[in-house]
């Protein structure tokens, strides 16, 4: 196993290096589409048609198109399109255009899984709040959407899953995670198993530790929930 | 920035043909797939331990591994190993198409496990008891019954899985196949247009998904006609 060593002729230094860039790849884009989703799902609940007709739209293209070519469309297209709008851009790094195609794409995805754990909220809880004469923010903030990441909770930790792996494919275009690292470092080994199976078992390792986390997180949200029959 | 009708006229014919190679990879893996993941499936439900055990670790290593590190692992890894060189394996695992096609069809497999299992045990048990107790022989009771309900249970999830496949093989143009996404960065690099091409690719790629929910949905409304509101 030398060649998954921490010295300079191992690669176990440059394997941590891309392990960090795909983790800091997978959360920051997984924050940013969860905004994202939020807003969205309030477009897709709008009472306002253009909005709701905006939403499908959307959610249409980005769940119908692979997100790695969305990502290179960025990686491509936003600094033309950022100068055309402001006159300048900062240079667009395949980090920046894979959490933006990820954050965007994935955005869709949490729109819906909390526009359907809305719709799944008890009725009686908007009354209910209504009745106590909350404001609108309050009722959303303090009653609605703490009931609502109960339920919307098992569809994000799957689209966490999802973008997880998807940020292997950013290596495409230019992103020195650790797929790349591995390449690389298969090419030059020529060992290729040993890193890819590494890698592999990275991603399995990274996506079952959330599932540990997921799982805490679910423990809260379902406290004084009726366990229903048979669990 | 904008849409190039002429070029994008020209290149449409050359985006079909990554079209095409798309699907030629992806229409033999759902065929390998499914008579994969159907045994490993049972496997998975079965009472002996090992047996089940190992099925969950097929389900659970090929879930967790991006796609892309597998067919690097496949068209990379396999043409070190020289006992592959020097037989007829080679002509497989030296063709690019041939380990894209082993890669995916496991890939998929993996996630098909899990729906085939989902769907074996939403069979209700009631319905199990009753082919017993008419006294039919295990397998007529699983292909006659168990297995034609399953089906049913299952198939909006195979509808997801098949989306989600559909849009996973842009991975392939990492290991030199000529797929739709491919075909589209060449175009981006040798007509300097970095807008219109990837917009085509991304027409085609929505127009193939909409043809997969839609044609998908019609099987799935005939499958549940019994559960159709009355007109």
């Amino acid at each position: 196993m030398g060649v998954l060593s921490f010295d300079d002729t191992g690669y176990g230094d440059e394997l941590l290096i891309g392990a960090s860039v795909t983790v800091k790849l997978a959360v920051y884009s997984f924050i940013i589409a969860f905004f994202l989703g939020l807003v969205l799902s309030s477009m897709a609940l709008s009472r306002n048609v253009v909005s709701r007709w905006l939403w499908k739209a959307l959610a249409s293209v980005m769940m119908g198109v692979p997100s790695i070519l969305v990502v290179f469309f960025i990686y491509y297209n936003s600094s033309l399109i950022l100068e055309q709008i402001f006159g300048a851009s900062p240079e667009i790094t395949p980090f920046i255009a894979g959490v933006t195609g990820l954050a965007i794409v994935y955005s869709v995805y949490v729109g819906e899984a909390i526009r359907g754990a809305v719709i799944n909220t008890d009725r009686g809880q908007f009354d209910a709040a209504q009745a106590l004469g909350l404001r609108s923010w309050m009722m959303w903030f303090y009653v609605i959407l703490p009931q609502v990441f109960r339920l919307a909770l098992p569809g994000l930790t799957n689209i966490w899953m999802v973008v997880l792996k998807d940020t292997a494919l950013i290596s495409m275009v230019g992103l020195s995670d650790l797929v790349r690292v591995a390449d690389v470092a298969a090419a030059v080994t020529k060992q290729p198993f040993i890193f890819y199976l590494f890698v592999g078992f990275a991603y399995i390792v990274f996506s079952s530790a959330t599932m540990l986390i997921a799982r805490q997180i679910e423990k809260r949200l379902n406290r004084g929930q009726p366990l229903a029959s048979g669990f | 920035m904008t849409l190039d009708f002429v070029l994008a006229w020209e290149i449409f014919p050359a985006l079909l043909n990554g079209a095409y190679v798309t699907l030629s990879v992806m229409i033999p893996c759902l065929v390998f797939g499914m008579i994969i993941a159907v045994p490993v499936a049972l496997a998975r439900l079965s009472t002996n331990v090992v047996i089940a055990g190992l099925a969950w670790f097929f389900s659970m290593f090929f879930r967790g591994v991006p796609a892309l590190v597998l067919i690097y692992m496949i068209y990379n890894g396999f043409a070190t190993i020289e006992f592959v060189r020097e037989t007829a394996l080679w002509s497989v695992f030296s063709e690019a198409y041939y380990c894209a096609v082993i890669g995916f069809t496991f890939n998929h497999a993996g996630f098909l496990v899990e729906i085939l299992r989902g769907a074996f045990q939403s069979v209700p048990m009631g319905v199990r008891e009753a082919a017993h107790s008419l006294a039919l022989p295990r397998h007529l009771a699983f292909f006659r019954v168990t297995f034609p309900l399953a089906i049913r249970y299952g198939f909006s999830n195979y509808t997801n899985e098949l989306v989600l496949f559909l849009k996973g093989t842009a991975a392939i143009g990492a290991i030199t196949m000529l797929d739709l996404l491919a075909v589209a960065n060449a175009a981006v690099s040798t007509t300097y247009d970095p807008f219109t091409p990837l917009v085509c690719a991304a027409f085609i790629y929505w127009a193939m998904v909409q043809i997969v929910l839609v044609g998908l949905g019609r099987i799935e409304i005939k499958l549940n006609k019994h559960l159709a509101p009355a007109s």
